[in-house]
């Protein structure tokens, strides 16, 4: 968290730095041409509202085609102005709707990333001993802008998330290679019918283009609304326990960190993530009264409170997507000596993803309240996980929780 | 779910067989008319169209046909089309009999490229679209349109007008007849469309103001730029249509899990959901909303899943009334971790929307509102009919009917009890026509920006 903090809080001052002085250099400038210089950077804005997923994490978005153009036909300065104001516009254009879940920090860095690349672009572009013609210089300093940009991203998921960037950076690009050469060559388009037909030629184009990327601001869209949907049925599940309130949430946030941690391939962290947040749905099918029992459940009651791993497999098979993740599901509740159920697995048999979620959804029922006793602290968890560590927890897992807790302390 | 459901919308006219399809008088009356007047108009003004832009025209039509073959229907409203933008520039570009002779010509030939073509639909398809045209160009022409000058901003009047009257006239169209065959409301249909419709025409106006000035100033090739875009377009448009169809699916699978645990409720909400969408589709709400609508119908019950002891006991530790205000707010709590501000609301108000107040909720949109006081209809006359909680006995759809025309104004909302009675004349519930109209591939529909 705090990471994430002073990233967005040193890029949030970058921006505002570089925006005004922007605005004070090229105030002269702009001040020739005002109508063109607000339209310029409200279609920034506009192009800013289209919101490119990348996979594994992350966004880009539509603004540089605007404002890449406009810093070549009328100054760095403006360019500025548009890149950091860009995220702003877009941001209280969308707040009503609030389908964003972006907070203003990140909406203020996002600024800051695209002024901070686009100043040390063309910084670049004049050491560079190229005195070409305005095509190249519009080439070099897009391309320029597009790579730094990308590689702030990077550098930005990686310390948020706690992803080691090696192993980011790979599949990033894979997904973002094909939206940068097109917003490379949407930016040239752009500068060519400018430079056929004047100024109207950018907003006219810049809409087109908008308007040609839409459809992937709604898969994003469909994204968000996916996962949300998933967060919103296991909590429904949870609820069945007004104790357990958001368990398979937190239990989906420590088993990704855990999965990072042990430096598991995102792929496999993305189906951990699912297999987390699904791992109780089979409870569904139990009766709340066995679920919110204080005391002892007797063994027919354990019986069919052990059948929700299978229940909850067979839900979850039948669904693609989800399907990915039905051995987590399946055997999260697998001793690691191989007394657990419901098949008996034991040590390196039991798959990677059950094993952590185990020790998270044991970690997180350890530490929350009951109605009839107080929930631990993270110490004496830690200790009662340790002391199960290799009969029934894989002791590399509670070692990762470890030092998932001790870096968000 | 209603992507590639026929009801939705206007797609129900298109790609439904056409034998099973019921044709009231004014409808057969209308379709004939439509297309005898633009084949007169056409004839009778042939001396205008501008027979030395031959090549031109002919680059057009071809660009029409493949332009209206490749179209894929957007849930969130409208079309993904790249036909409006190439209808616009030819607006722009020829004059009005011209640009009449063009849209109707490609647009006719392109809607006979599927294989389910029907005569009389790429007759009359062609001809409302030509028709539109017409009256667009006139428009903008009237108010001194010049493709020449279209970079100058007395031009941005007319180039804005000009393509919208060419919108509203074919939703005039394609509202009336459609309006006709269900016995809707024609104006509410007609104006549904225009909402529905706008935003997406909006955006593809500064694509067509771009192909007319390069056309006109550089050179008419540059109308094939327009070629570039398409299969672009149509990859995301595909791959937000599937995301969106599985998604629809795994919700679908979680609520009947969910379903499972509450005595016989079995489907319930999906019985919910058909009916309020049907009833929404009859009060003309526009494709987004019924969506919202679908979700929270979906949904309504969501609440339950921790009430299943008292529920099981039949609300023997507490009050009916209790357990109904305890579950719509849980229900409101639990959705409200959707990126959607309406759904918590109708789920909220799903037992009260019409009692409370007449419904005047602070701060909820007419539409949230509509659709929680159709979930509230249908879920009361679904859990009558099949004898749900609070009911222990399933009554007789005659009986609930009665109930449901003697709450009318009192417990339910008059226009919703309207259009319940309505669908529910001609469906009996569940899917309405869902034997009538099969499901196909979006490709077979042939229609572009109103159909």
């Amino acid at each position: 968290m705090r990471r994430k903090f002073l990233w967005q809080a040193a890029f949030s001052v970058a921006g505002g730095l570089s925006l005004s002085s922007a605005l004070v250099l090229s105030f002269g400038t702009m001040a020739t041409h005002t109508v063109w210089a607000i339209a310029t950077t409200l279609l920034a804005g506009l192009a800013a509202l289209v919101v490119i997923p990348v996979e594994p994490h992350g966004f880009l978005y539509l603004s540089p085609v605007v404002f890449l153009v406009s810093s070549i036909a009328f100054g760095v300065g403006e360019g500025v102005v548009a890149a950091v104001l860009a995220p702003i516009l877009a941001y209280l254009a969308s707040y009503r709707t609030a389908s964003s879940s972006q907070s203003v920090g990140d909406v203020l860095a996002v600024g800051g990333e695209a002024a901070t690349s686009l100043v040390v672009a063309s910084g670049l572009l004049r050491i560079l001993p190229f005195a070409g013609s305005r095509w190249l210089d519009l080439t070099l300093l897009s391309t320029l802008t597009l790579l730094l940009s990308f590689l702030l991203q990077a550098v930005r998921i990686s310390s948020a998330e706690g992803v080691r960037l090696r192993r980011l950076v790979g599949p990033l690009l894979r997904s973002s290679a094909p939206h940068l050469l097109s917003l490379l060559v949407g930016t040239l388009l752009v500068w060519a019918v400018f430079s056929l037909i004047g100024p109207l030629g950018i907003l006219l184009t810049a809409v087109v283009i908008i308007e040609l990327y839409y459809p992937w601001k709604l898969l994003g869209d469909q994204r968000d609304l996916f996962l949300k949907s998933l967060q919103m049925i296991s909590n429904a599940v949870d609820l069945k326990d007004p104790y357990t309130a958001h368990h398979s949430r937190r239990v989906s946030m420590y088993a990704v960190r855990m999965a990072r941690i042990l430096d598991t391939p995102e792929e496999e962290v993305e189906r951990i993530r699912i297999g987390a947040l699904m791992h109780d749905i089979g409870k569904i099918g139990v009766p709340g009264g066995i679920i919110r029992k204080p005391s002892k459940l007797t063994d027919e009651e354990m019986e069919t409170m052990k059948r929700h791993v299978e229940a909850g497999a067979s839900i979850v098979e039948e669904l693609e997507i989800l399907n990915r993740s039905t051995d987590i599901v399946q055997h999260h509740h697998e001793n690691f000596d191989g007394t657990g159920y419901p098949a008996g697995l034991a040590g390196q048999q039991i798959p990677l993803g059950a094993r952590i979620v185990f020790v998270a959804d044991a970690f997180d029922a350890l530490t929350t309240d009951r109605p009839y006793r107080q929930g631990r602290s993270t110490t004496e968890a830690l200790g009662v996980l340790d002391t199960n560590a290799s009969t029934q927890f894989d002791p590399r897992a509670v070692e990762a929780l470890k030092k998932v807790l001790r870096s968000t302390e | 779910m209603l992507t590639e459901d026929c009801e939705s919308s206007v797609w129900f006219f298109f790609c439904g067989p056409t034998r099973r399809m019921r044709f009231p008088l004014s409808a057969t009356l209308f379709i004939p008319a439509v297309v005898g007047a633009s084949a007169v108009l056409l004839v009778a003004s042939s001396g205008a169209i501008q027979a030395g832009q031959f090549p031109q025209m002919l680059l057009f039509i071809l660009l029409s046909v493949v332009a209206s073959y490749l179209h894929a229907h957007d849930p969130a409203g409208g079309v993904v089309s790249p036909t409006p933008a190439l209808f616009y520039a030819a607006i722009y570009i020829f004059n009005p009999i011209t640009a009449f002779f063009v849209v109707s010509m490609g647009y006719a030939i392109g809607n006979t490229l599927p294989r389910t073509w029907v005569t009389w639909r790429a007759c009359f398809n062609g001809a409302q679209m030509g028709l539109s045209a017409l009256l667009g160009s006139l428009v903008f022409r009237s108010l001194g349109g010049n493709p020449a000058a279209l970079s100058f901003a007395p031009q941005i009047l007319p180039s804005l007008l000009g393509p919208l009257t060419h919108q509203v006239a074919n939703n005039f169209f394609i509202g009336f007849l459609i309006s006709r065959m269900r016995g809707a409301s024609f104006v509410r249909t007609w104006i549904s469309f225009v909402q529905e419709f706008l935003w997406t025409n909006l955006l593809s106006i500064p694509t067509a103001v771009l192909i007319a000035i390069l056309y006109t100033r550089v050179h008419h090739a540059f109308v094939l730029i327009f070629l570039f875009s398409l299969p672009f377009q149509r990859w995301a448009v595909k791959l937000y249509l599937d995301e969106r169809t599985s998604y629809t699916r795994i919700i679908e699978s979680l609520v009947r899990a969910c379903e499972l645990s509450l005595p016989g409720t079995r489907g319930h909400a999906r019985r919910v959901a058909d009916l309020s969408v049907a009833i929404g589709r009859q009060l003309g709400l526009i494709e987004r909303d019924v969506e919202s609508l679908e979700y929270a119908a979906l949904l309504h019950d969501i609440g339950m899943i921790g009430l299943d002891e008292e529920l099981h006991s039949g609300g023997a530790h507490s009050s009916p009334q209790r357990l109904i205000d305890a579950h719509t707010k849980l229900g409101a709590e639990i959705v409200s971790e959707l990126p959607r501000r309406e759904l918590p609301e109708m789920i909220l108000h799903h037992h009260t929307a019409f009692r409370s107040g007449r419904g005047e909720v602070p701060g909820s949109a007419k539409s949230t509102l509509i659709g929680a006081r159709i979930i509230a209809l249908v879920e009361e006359v679904d859990s009558r009919l099949h004898g749900l909680f609070p009911y222990s006995q399933p009554e007789q759809s005659a009986a609930v009917l009665k109930f449901v025309a003697s709450g009318r104004g009192s417990l339910f909302d008059p226009e919703v009890v309207d259009a319940f009675s309505v669908v529910y004349a001609t469906g009996a519930g569940g899917r309405p026509k869902a034997d009538t109209v099969e499901s196909r591939p979006l490709q077979a529909g042939g229609a572009t920006d109103e159909a």
